[in-house]
């Protein structure tokens, strides 16, 4: 095989074994990888209904064909599970060295059951493989256990863990990997807790084998000299100032930045947490993940006192959930407590809409003083730092903190205050100005992501083209369209920033032209762009069966009351609702499923998957 | 009327003196059409152009005190 390596690493926890497994030749056409290749696996192997921190769930880390090779972003891996938080399907991706180091240890993915006994890592070592005591980790931050282990195995190695915050069960945990990139979604760090599993640590050798070298550089030349000629043309906004620089003022002007807890959908101190205000104040260079021609990470350093750190961040989604959505425009406090989270293995998302939450609550008296352990004022950037830290070793308050919005705001008899969808904390772009994000939210397999479809693409910054981002008509289609082609990027391997740019037909249907040649020239498989599509759209639907056999359906399909019935009350999105209901009507027809969510049969047998 | 402008990231290039924000002074009747002219931005130049923060063409209409927008194409998130 090209592209794919052709071995699955099985690691069963309870009883320390290990064996390979082969990856079938047409499960591997039919799935592509990463993504589809886990839900594959989850179908397959785990029964939806079971416990998320239970012995029996399974977490997959899967490559896709592309990663590791040298397509522009070839860089990611999808780790896949069923989440705590949720108790949805969660897929979490993520970028930097260590998916590519799994390919070129000869693995297309690793599954693991069980639980072990003691804390251990997993040690893979070109092709040979093992679990070694972590005993002496358990308790360390990432970076102290990243460190440690590439001192007993292999400097040149790279690792994957989780922080205290896994350990200790925070239910949206994440996975980091090479210290600072995260697979931070839904509680993918969580699950790796509860096997016991501190770490995955991997050195390949040698590069991943491509079908057709010179089809490979024609297709590469291609594309790069045209990226090259516009980077020329005009300096990056996004290798400038990153997601941050990117993001924030637009979503401000749009007024979709979602501020105090979803309350607002503008604010007042954007400038501050400005990704232009980190480049001058803090941005010590950028940084690329394998193969990535962008360079959107920020390396920073704070010196302000009480906030000192290096690390990298924040990106959009940190400043909008730790900065907007907290009130807090101290971008020093918002970058400290981004440190905090990559050490401790949180995600950043959750972690600020968590706190924005209590914020809600202490402010409409509905949470305590006594209760909270101290005030929890708005824009309190001391108090966000404090709280973030006492989230990930789950310490007094931040041990309810620790269980996420949905279950903090039903503690206190106010769920509607929760601002999540499938339990999940939703990203920052606010659906009631943004009508197919919303959508998007609501259909994600894993609740509020962005990363499933990044309708903002179309509704806010015109690519490929500008759309109405008020106008709920006509939204579905296109929603179901990009679901299927970024159901291709998370299973090629690539990055949704550069392909759903670059490698994709600029109309608004987003076909995947590029994806499809990059694909053919290192697999040599030969797929027609009509065959890749459905792939996508085969991977979307195993992911709903998925969920509908652990009883989600319409009912679950949804966004906080918030969005749906209270209007924004100021800014350029005055006065607008998210027409959700209307949307998913139309939206099932689209994808051939019944009023209720549920996929047809006719649809499964098409998709191959009766 | 006048109205308020910002040109972001490499599209402040056509910004006069390179400044962030800035006014512009029309007579009645200008429209998003008569402000790129005036600013020499060509229509093959791709943008994203706001007007109060909703989307604008080339006929949308300008009044005193309107802010506007204007972006290249760029995402993330």
């Amino acid at each position: 095989m090209y592209g794919w390596r052709g071995k699955v690493l099985r690691v069963d926890l309870t009883k320390g074994e290990l064996r390979d497994e082969e990856l079938n030749a047409k499960v591997a056409r039919d799935y592509i990888g990463g993504r589809g290749l886990g839900i594959y696996f989850l179908n397959r192997d785990l029964d939806p209904r079971g416990d998320p921190l239970s012995t029996e769930n399974m977490l997959v880390m899967a490559t896709g064909p592309l990663t590791g090779t040298s397509t522009p972003t070839g860089s990611r891996y999808m780790v896949m599970t069923k989440g705590p938080l949720t108790g949805a399907l969660t897929c979490s991706n993520s970028g930097g060295q260590f998916p590519k180091e799994l390919k070129q240890a000869g693995l297309d993915a690793i599954v693991f059951t069980g639980r072990a006994a003691k804390p251990v890592y997993l040690w893979i070592n070109k092709s040979q493989a093992e679990l070694r005591s972590a005993e002496h980790l358990w308790g360390k931050m990432v970076p102290e256990t990243t460190g440690a282990l590439l001192n007993e195995t292999d400097p040149r190695a790279k690792v994957a863990c989780i922080g205290p915050a896994g350990e200790k069960l925070v239910l949206f945990a994440a996975i980091m990997n090479d210290n600072d990139r995260a697979a931070g979604r839904s509680g993918v760090g969580t699950v790796m807790g509860s096997k016991n599993l501190k770490a995955v640590v991997v050195r390949g050798q040698g590069s991943v084998p491509v079908a057709d070298e010179d089809r490979f550089k024609e297709v590469h030349n291609r594309v790069m000299t045209k990226f090259k000629e516009a980077a020329k043309a005009h300096p990056s906004p996004l290798s400038q100032h990153g997601t941050i620089g990117v993001m924030t003022p637009i979503v401000q002007k749009y007024g979709v930045f979602p501020t105090k807890n979803w309350q607002q959908g503008t604010f007042d101190g954007w400038q501050a947490i400005h990704g232009e205000t980190l480049t001058e104040k803090y941005l010590v260079k950028t940084r690329a993940c394998w193969a990535c021609p962008v360079s959107c990470a920020r390396v920073t350093k704070v010196e302000e006192a009480g906030f000192e750190g290096e690390g990298e961040g924040p990106e959009y989604e940190t400043a909008y959930a730790l900065g907007a959505l907290c009130m807090v425009d101290n971008l020093a406090a918002v970058t400290k407590a981004n440190y905090l989270c990559n050490e401790l293995g949180l995600d950043t998302i959750s972690t600020g809409a968590t706190i924005a939450c209590a914020m809600e609550l202490y402010d409409r008296g509905y949470l305590s003083e006594e209760q909270a352990g101290g005030p929890v004022d708005w824009g309190d950037a001391r108090r966000l730092v404090e709280l973030t830290r006492m989230i990930g070793l789950r310490e007094a308050f931040g041990d309810e903190l620790a269980e996420g919005s949905y279950r903090l705001a039903a503690r206190y008899g106010h769920p509607e205050l929760a601002m999540v969808s499938k339990r999940l904390e939703m990203p920052g772009y606010d659906p009631r100005g943004l009508q197919a994000q919303g959508l998007a939210y609501a259909t994600s397999p894993i609740g509020g992501s962005h990363c499933r479809a990044h309708m903002a693409y179309c509704e806010m910054v015109g690519i490929p083209e500008l759309i109405d981002p008020h106008e709920w008509k006509g939204k579905a289609r296109l929603v179901k369209l990009w679901q299927d082609v970024f159901s291709i990027i998370d299973s090629t391997g690539l990055c949704m920033f550069f392909s759903a740019r670059n490698l994709v037909r600029p109309e608004l249907e987003i076909l995947p032209d590029g994806i499809l040649e990059y694909l053919n020239a290192v697999t040599g498989a030969d797929y027609t762009l009509e065959e890749l599509v459905k792939a996508g759209e085969r991977t979307l639907n195993a992911e709903r069966m998925f969920l509908v056999k652990a009883g989600f359906s319409r009912k679950d399909d949804m966004l906080p009351r918030r969005l749906t019935h209270g209007p924004l009350r100021e800014g350029p999105a005055k006065g607008k609702v998210c027409h959700l209901e209307e949307m998913l009507d139309e939206y099932y027809q689209e994808r051939g499923w019944t009023k209720d969510g549920i996929p047809t049969a006719s649809k499964l047998k098409e998709l191959g998957l009766a | 009327m006048i109205v308020k402008v910002q040109l972001w990231s490499y599209l402040n290039k056509y910004a006069p003196d390179g400044q962030k924000t800035f006014n512009l002074e029309f007579g009645p009747e200008a429209n998003i059409g008569l402000l790129l002219s005036t600013l020499g931005i060509p229509p093959e130049e791709q943008k994203v152009v706001l007007v109060n923060g909703r989307q604008a063409k080339d006929d949308t209409p300008l009044a005193d005190g309107d802010e506007v927008v204007i972006f290249p194409p760029v995402a993330g998130g």
